[in-house]
């Protein structure tokens, strides 16, 4: 009796579990596709290129400078603002081509970097108004400008509109950009650079144009 | 009492000198004529280590008093970076200040001892007088000019001379 009783069970809860799983899937499994938007944290911290991913879409970490940092999506929607639940997954109606997700992190509102040698000495203060992961490797700075902070280098600054810095090559980049350069009593202007700062190397490929400012004008040449 | 600190504060600023608010960079007085322009048409490379900046292809230095030309152009800066060491031009060197023109395949100037070295076929023109030698070297504080391995000195001098032999 009791064996009947049991296998009855057993049975019962196998047809419920198979009539149930159908309807779940049709009111979406989070992170189940990844060429779709997806409101799961499990995908996102998968894809995240930063270090230390945030653990859901509304918290925040901070790769740069120690500002927060919101986990935005390339499709330009707000993982916290669209359909973060979901149970209000079923209200979105499925995208008919799927779109291939590729998660960012951004910093607005101005960040600061300091970026130590390899002593631990602080080497270099960087500072600018966004910056944004576009690749895991790559990163978007705006309205950058480096200070030197060193005194084997001296004063020197480097300020840009936008730069590219390869976090694996730890080398920064901008083509066709606006660069200029401040040392003691001189002014670098060029476009499009490149800055090595392993190498301690800034290269400018274009329009370049270096004034310089002394008493007496007798540190360059004999005119 | 604070209040009476505040407002001597605020006198004594309003009535320091200009100089005394000069920026980083700006410490020496310059004037107008104190500026010197360098162009390429290649790139640059700046060492900030070595502290030495290159640049590249068709260099043009040009100041108030004439202008310089080089294919390839280095700067040395002393270790702090504040001031020039020394001066490499290489290439096609071709020197214009005032009346007198040079050119030579190198140039090499040292601002601390004054001294500007031009190697390698170097010639310099003043009007109808000319002086070719394999070494130019400038002394300029002292304006003397030493001459190596010349090969020929042309100079006609402005008055006329009767020569007896």
């Amino acid at each position: 009796m009791l064996k009947n009783f049991t296998s009855l069970v057993i049975i019962g809860t196998s047809l419920v579990l198979a009539g149930l799983l159908p309807a779940e899937e049709e009111a979406g499994s989070p992170g189940s596709d990844l060429l779709s938007f997806s409101p799961s944290p499990t995908p996102v911290t998968d894809l995240s290129p930063v270090p230390a991913p945030s653990p859901s879409p509304s918290s925040s970490s901070s790769p740069v400078g120690g500002l927060p940092v919101s986990s935005d999506f390339a499709s330009g929607d707000n993982p916290t603002s669209s359909s973060p639940s979901p149970s209000a997954g079923s209200s979105v109606a499925p995208s008919p081509t799927p779109v291939l997700i590729t998660p960012t992190q951004e910093v607005s509102g101005g960040f600061i970097r300091y970026i130590p040698d390899k002593n631990g000495d602080m080497e270099w203060k960087l500072d600018g108004t966004t910056v944004k992961f576009l690749s895991p490797t790559c990163l978007e700075i705006m309205d950058m400008k480096a200070t030197s902070l060193s005194a084997k280098i001296g004063y020197l600054t480097i300020t840009v509109g936008k730069v590219l810095y390869y976090t694996d090559s730890r080398k920064a980049q901008a083509e066709g950009e606006q660069i200029t350069v401040r040392r003691e009593n001189m002014v670098l202007t060029g476009r499009g650079f490149l800055w090595s700062p392993n190498l301690k190397q800034i290269r400018v490929f274009e329009d370049v144009k270096v004034l310089i400012k002394e008493k007496g004008n007798l540190g360059l040449f004999p005119l | 009492m604070k209040i009476a600190a505040i407002i001597c504060l605020l006198i004594v600023t309003i009535f320091l000198p200009p100089s005394f608010f000069q920026v980083r960079g700006e410490e020496e007085s310059v004037g107008d004529d104190d500026w010197t322009v360098v162009t390429c048409d290649g790139n640059l490379l700046m060492d900030y280590l070595k502290q030495r900046i290159t640049f590249f292809n068709n260099v043009l230095i040009k100041n108030p008093r004439g202008s310089l030309r080089a294919d390839r152009l280095i700067i040395f800066l002393t270790p702090d970076g504040k001031k020039v060491e020394r001066t490499e031009g290489e290439g096609n060197i071709r020197i214009k200040m005032e009346e007198k023109t040079g050119t030579s395949d190198k140039v090499i100037y040292y601002p601390e001892e004054k001294k500007a070295i031009m190697l390698g076929n170097a010639v310099v023109s003043s009007g109808s007088n000319s002086v070719r030698g394999g070494q130019i070297t400038f002394y300029l504080d002292k304006k003397e000019m030493e001459v190596q391995d010349t090969p020929d000195l042309k100079y006609i001098p402005d008055d006329d001379y009767d020569v007896n032999f």
